[in-house]
């Protein structure tokens, strides 16, 4: 697993505040009021747990990974290898996407 | 005596490194200009006016991985490619909106003439520069770009595309994103260039009527597409580039270092 050292920068520290899932469109909000969208796979269910902080983001093909502080990583599928993320902060600011 | 087998060898590395070379230029002659519509019909993110109008804006997105770059070599049938043959160019480029979805991406030829990935490279600066100051609609340059970028080039740049005879400075296949229009949008200082003072790897002789002023001659790089004018740090001096007409360089995209090109 590659490590993705350009979101591990913006979005490592942040802590998950929500999660939300409709059909294949993932939103994980942060206590930063950012929020980060993620158009995963059919079929994937949402795992993520709110209070918890991310550490460090790892990606590889379809996978994404959320190392967490404390709980376990959390492994997201996402649609496809590229095109899938997008980062925007608490103003609707674009910070990152892939 | 013993010097015969290695005379032989060294004739036989001579012949097989000059087949390589010929290998290389047929398939250049043969490079597809424009993608396969059924790959690569474009593909775009969902930003909008202001994400691109902000300073750095194709910093914030990803670059394309291997994996998905040789993916796309693949789906084009290239299992060969010698550097500098190509680059996995994005179709409509990440500073006006495109995406890293293989629906975006294709292997565009360097070495074509005229129309290669420098070409389109001057395309894509000038639609970043026409939507960016809002005389173009991002949606209508996205879709322009997407279905026809030579026809594009025409309309927005003009209908003689400057042969350019460079080469990528970053080997094929090794994941590292060259030469589209993202490259140069924050572009002040010229970075691309050979030390002050070194002498151009093309040279030319400068032209007698140089005064720095429009309708003048400049220096182009048409490496990074930033324009010298004379006196200033780099004119006449980066690797690749021309002594231009200033109306033409800014008509073809090409634009002031630093905003003014002292």
């Amino acid at each position: 697993m590659h490590s993705n050292q350009k979101l591990t920068r913006i979005i490592a520290g942040r802590t998950v505040s929500g999660t939300t899932q409709a059909d294949n469109l993932l939103t994980l909000t942060f206590d930063d009021g950012s929020a980060m969208r993620v158009k995963v796979a059919a079929g994937y269910t949402n795992t993520a747990v709110a209070g918890d902080k991310i550490v460090k983001v790892q990606q590889q093909g379809t996978t994404l990974l959320l190392d967490m502080e404390t709980g376990g990583p959390l492994k997201i599928d996402t649609a496809e290898a590229t095109s899938s993320v997008m980062l925007r902060d608490k103003a609707g600011k674009l910070e990152y996407a892939d | 005596m013993k010097l015969f087998p290695v005379r032989l060898l060294l004739v036989a590395f001579l012949l097989a490194a000059c087949a390589t070379l010929a290998t290389a230029q047929d398939s250049a002659v043969t490079a597809p200009i424009m993608p396969d519509p059924k790959l690569t019909p474009g593909d775009v993110l969902d930003v909008n006016l202001s994400d691109i109008q902000e300073h750095g804006y194709s910093k914030k997105v990803r670059n394309v991985p291997v994996a998905v770059k040789r993916q796309v070599y693949a789906s084009y049938g290239i299992t060969h490619w010698v550097t500098g043959e190509y680059e996995v160019d994005h179709l409509i480029p990440l500073s006006i909106g495109g995406s890293n979805s293989p629906r975006n991406l294709w292997p565009e030829s360097y070495l074509t003439e005229p129309w290669n990935a420098r070409t389109k490279d001057r395309l894509e600066y000038r639609l970043l520069v026409l939507v960016r100051s809002g005389k173009l609609d991002l949606h209508t340059a996205q879709q322009e770009i997407a279905r026809d970028w030579i026809a594009a080039y025409k309309k927005y740049v003009g209908p003689d595309p400057v042969a350019t005879k460079s080469r990528s400075r970053y080997p094929a296949g090794t994941g590292r994103a060259a030469g589209d229009a993202s490259a140069l949008q924050d572009e002040v200082p010229d970075t691309e260039t050979t030390a002050p003072g070194a002498a151009p790897a093309q040279t030319q002789a400068a032209p007698s009527s140089a005064t720095g002023e429009q309708g003048a001659q400049v220096w182009v790089n048409t490496k990074s597409g930033v324009i010298w004018k004379p006196g200033s740090r780099y004119y006449g001096k980066t690797k690749q580039g021309r002594y231009m007409n200033a109306d033409e360089a800014l008509k073809a995209g090409y634009h002031y270092a630093g905003g003014t090109g002292n």
